[in-house]
């Protein structure tokens, strides 16, 4: 074992951890800080997987931007929490969720035990990623790009919609 | 070693199956999915070390991209469903019940 099978070991623990904790947690910024941990450690195994680009953008777009809007909601939200639960959800949802870890597991078991590490692996540096992108995968870039500006259009739209119908009750 | 990374993605993503269908908090139900989406990633990113291919790199960013702009959408539909209640519960929007 090298050092990296025992930084990957590590992260592995870490990330479900962080998992668990997002399960478990009954305050919702205890499950924010575990979905932190679980960013952070993916991000690192990325980066020990050699994608130190996508490690990068992994950090600053999950750990950083998308888990300080988060936190900004979850703040946001100071009322009661659920108390009631449906009698059957649980027993009903832990068979759902066993069939379906079954149903993920047993197809990728196979692929996963029988593969291994490419041998004369050279981590792909941001150029090579860059012209990957915008030589091979430009089409579905440009589509990112219009999915982007979407959801910029669709999250304005929502947060203005109370106060547009407030300012026409002004004028009339 | 490829064996351990692949039982992590899949319990990553079995914990997210796990929240979706058992809590009862949006917002800790929406942190599920995004906990599902790191697991589909981080199996991206091996089948990028074992096959020693860029692709599913791009893949990853690609997705990464995508997952930003569904919490952007999905925090916005939250507080706004959310925003003249006094609770946060699932069952109780039943907008769509006929």
């Amino acid at each position: 074992m090298t050092l990296t099978d025992i930084l990957l070991v590590i992260m592995c623990i870490a990330s479900l951890a962080g998992g668990g904790i997002v399960l478990f947690a009954s305050n919702p910024v205890r499950s924010l800080l575990g979905l932190f941990l679980t960013s952070l450690s993916v991000g690192v195994i990325y980066l020990l997987l050699g994608g130190a680009f996508v490690a990068m953008a992994q950090i600053i777009v999950y750990a950083g931007a998308v888990l300080m809007l988060f936190l900004f909601v979850v703040r946001y939200f100071v009322k009661k929490l659920p108390q009631t639960r449906i009698q059957w959800q649980l027993p009903a949802g832990v068979l759902a969720v066993v069939i379906l870890f079954l149903q993920v597991s047993v197809p990728l078991m196979g692929w996963f035990t029988k593969g291994k590490f490419a041998a004369d692996y050279v981590p792909p540096d941001p150029a090579m990623l860059g012209q990957t992108i915008f030589e091979q995968y430009v089409y579905p870039f440009e589509l990112i790009s219009i999915l982007l500006l979407v959801a910029i259009v669709g999250a304005i739209y929502m947060a203005r919609g109370e106060m547009r119908s407030d300012d026409r009750g002004d004028e009339e | 070693m490829i064996v351990f990374l692949g039982i992590t993605a899949m319990l990553l993503f079995t914990f997210g199956i796990a929240g979706v269908l058992l809590k009862r908090n949006p917002l800790v139900i929406f942190m599920s999915i995004e906990l599902m989406l790191n697991a589909v990633n981080l199996g991206l990113m091996i089948i990028s070390r074992t096959k020693g291919r860029v692709d599913a790199q791009v893949l990853t960013i690609f997705l990464i991209t995508v997952a930003a702009a569904e919490v952007v959408i999905g925090l916005g539909i939250i507080v706004t469903l959310f925003s003249d209640r006094d609770d946060v519960d699932v069952d109780n929007i039943n907008l769509l019940k006929g």
